[in-house]
């Protein structure tokens, strides 16, 4: 099981983060989520970048790659540094459904 | 009742002439007595009004999980009529200001040298600003988030417009220019605020249950009226105006992006320097812009699609793009190379709409389209801003539940509105989603902050206090431009007025 972003459907409304954030601690923040919201504002060029276990979810417009350790991400901009340090995504393990995939107004996050 | 599930109890003082900046403890009985928001926004403004204020204020519900909270609001006396105003911040705006740690920012005094106010993680500065002055916003945004190290940063800026202190200036909400047609852009030139920066990590408490609530009324929002529905092209069409300026977005449009947490996607991307559907990045450095200004565009619809190129110069130069698109186009522009030039000279030297006999409503621009009574009274009404459709969006009236009274349907709207500035939620998508229901907000509002004896009785006395202590504050000093006054208007005006009485 894992997690999918439709990232062309996506419309960059961040709220993915905040759910995440709860599902770890119960409060609004972006600071200890697992997915990482990414813009590169004047090309309106955005997506998503999922912490996981032992490599990195890459959702970018043109597609979804992952990024295994120690491989260099093409294009990474200051505010993609911080995912590093964050903690794996558990598919919100004591969940029914990943807040993420609750939380998204466009329904381009799943499980599969 | 606990305001801790929705808010971070600290009100911040900034003034520009000591350069000292104090907290205050947002008080319970003041949250009761308003909510927040635009509400408490104005309990600011009266405390401090001999200090000629700008308030920064959040709502209860802004940057939670409640649908489209993104909203913050800025309040203000307006130089255009010498009223308040209330301007939204959408896009991410509202969001960063209260993940700053600070819920609302009074901004006092006059700085004697240019200046941005730095707000991050539960700090404020005041920094020297003569690096970015005469700059434009979109220079002023990169050099900001260049500074600061991250792409996040949220700006509030002006452009050469604002710091020319004209009356057609408008303050950017980064690049995109925003919803303010009252000249706030201005009134930031006057106190020598070349930008306000945002960015912070929050940590806002939440009440239990308050997530899976707000998800299932997503749900049922997702599949009501806006199902199916996205972007600037499906909000024009709806409004009454002419067919073909939906059309010209079908070569360049990008893809429609969202404010925070909204489930309607208002904004659409457009590209003209490249072709429209790369979604890789590419070495064009500003390949489009996000078209924000529904009016502004509809207004440069005589450019055809390089309309969009004048709504990107007007966000630049922090011109208001509905009055500048009617002065330029007054002026005798044709073309995108006139137009350029116009909106060069404007923003240097200025104009306004009453002195070049446009038609206006208290020197602000009215929506360009086919007018009717109901729209005309809520633009006349003033207050909340009029870069808001002033009529339902991809719903209609009767699907919020109106029939054909104007006044009703224009004290519908100014409620609607007036709700959406107290809680933090995006007015224009108020105007679509007749599932978010003043029942299921009450219902929110005891769930997030544990006030159980919250009722629609209260909710109704806040959102009146608001409208009412808002007209007290404003003395309007211009006038209804008279081709604007429809048939009834004097009467319906009235009668509209003594409803908020």
């Amino acid at each position: 099981m894992e997690l999918k972003i439709d990232t062309l459907n996506c419309t960059g409304c961040r709220v993915c983060e905040f759910a995440c954030n709860y599902h770890y601690d119960g409060t609004i923040s972006p600071i200890g989520s697992s997915i990482m919201f990414y813009r590169e504002e004047k090309k309106n060029y955005y997506g998503a970048m999922v912490k996981r276990e032992k490599s990195l979810l890459l959702a970018r417009p043109e597609g979804v790659e992952v990024i295994k350790p120690g491989q260099q991400i093409e294009g990474a901009s200051a505010s993609s540094k911080p995912i590093l340090l964050r903690i794996a995504c558990d598919l919100c393990e004591s969940e029914d459904t990943p807040f993420c995939v609750k939380s998204c107004p466009q329904d381009v996050l799943s499980v599969e | 009742m606990d305001y801790v599930n929705n808010y971070n109890g600290t009100i911040l003082i900034v003034d520009l002439e000591t350069g000292e900046m104090t907290n205050e403890d947002l008080e319970l009985d003041l949250m009761e007595k308003c909510l927040g928001g635009a509400a408490l926004n104005i309990d600011l403004y009266q405390k401090y009004a001999d200090r000629d204020p700008v308030i920064l204020g959040t709502g209860l519900f802004t940057a939670t999980f409640f649908p489209a909270s993104c909203l913050g609001i800025a309040t203000f006396k307006s130089p255009l009529h010498q009223g308040i105003s209330h301007v939204p911040l959408t896009w991410q705006t509202g969001v960063e200001l209260k993940l700053t740690g600070f819920d609302f920012i009074v901004i006092l005094g006059k700085s004697e040298k240019p200046v941005r106010i730095w707000l991050h993680d539960g700090l404020a500065d005041i920094e020297d600003s003569s690096d970015v002055w005469g700059k434009d916003t979109w220079e002023t945004v990169d050099a900001l988030r260049q500074t600061y190290g991250d792409d996040l940063v949220q700006v509030l800026s002006i452009g050469k417009a604002g710091e020319n202190k004209l009356p057609i200036a408008q303050v950017s909400e980064s690049y995109w220019g925003s919803k303010d047609k009252a000249a706030l852009g201005a009134v930031f030139g006057e106190k020598n605020i070349k930008a306000v920066a945002l960015r912070g990590l929050g940590l806002l408490e939440v009440a239990d249950g308050f997530f899976d609530q707000c998800t299932e009324l997503m749900k049922e929002i997702t599949n009501g009226t806006i199902k199916g529905k996205t972007g600037l092209k499906e909000t024009i069409s709806s409004l009454p105006c002419d067919g073909k300026v939906a059309q010209i977005l079908d070569s360049i449009t990008h893809r429609n992006d969202a404010c925070y947490n909204c489930p309607y996607a208002c904004k659409t991307f457009v590209k003209y320097r490249e072709a429209a559907n790369i979604m890789a990045t590419t070495d064009v450095e500003d390949p489009g812009c996000l078209l924000t200004d529904l009016s502004g565009f509809i207004s440069f619809s005589f450019l055809g699609k390089d309309a969009a190129q004048a709504i990107e110069k007007c966000f630049r130069l922090g011109l208001e793009p509905t009055a500048a698109a009617k002065l330029v186009e007054a002026a005798g522009s044709k073309d995108l190379q006139s137009t350029t030039e116009k909106l060069d000279q404007l923003a240097q030297s200025g104009g306004s709409l009453k002195e070049s006999d446009i038609p206006h409503f208290y020197q602000v621009s009215p929506w360009p389209i086919s007018a009717s009574l109901e729209t005309s009274l809520v633009q006349a009404f003033g207050i909340v801003s009029n870069a808001v459709p002033p009529m339902p969006i991809v719903a209609s009236y009767q699907d919020f539940g109106f029939k054909d009274a104007a006044v009703d349907r224009a004290e519908w709207w100014i409620r609607k509105q007036s709700l959406s500035y107290i809680l933090g939620i995006c007015p224009i998508f108020s105007l679509t989603s007749p599932e978010m229901s003043e029942e299921k907000i009450v219902e929110l509002i005891k769930s997030s902050a544990d006030w159980d004896d919250f009722d629609m009785k209260k909710l109704q006395e806040v959102v009146g206090q608001l409208v009412n202590q808002s007209l007290k504050l404003s003395e309007k000093a211009g006038e209804v431009h008279s081709s604007l006054k429809v048939d009834g208007f004097d009467d319906a005006m009235n009668d509209l007025l003594a409803r908020f009485s």
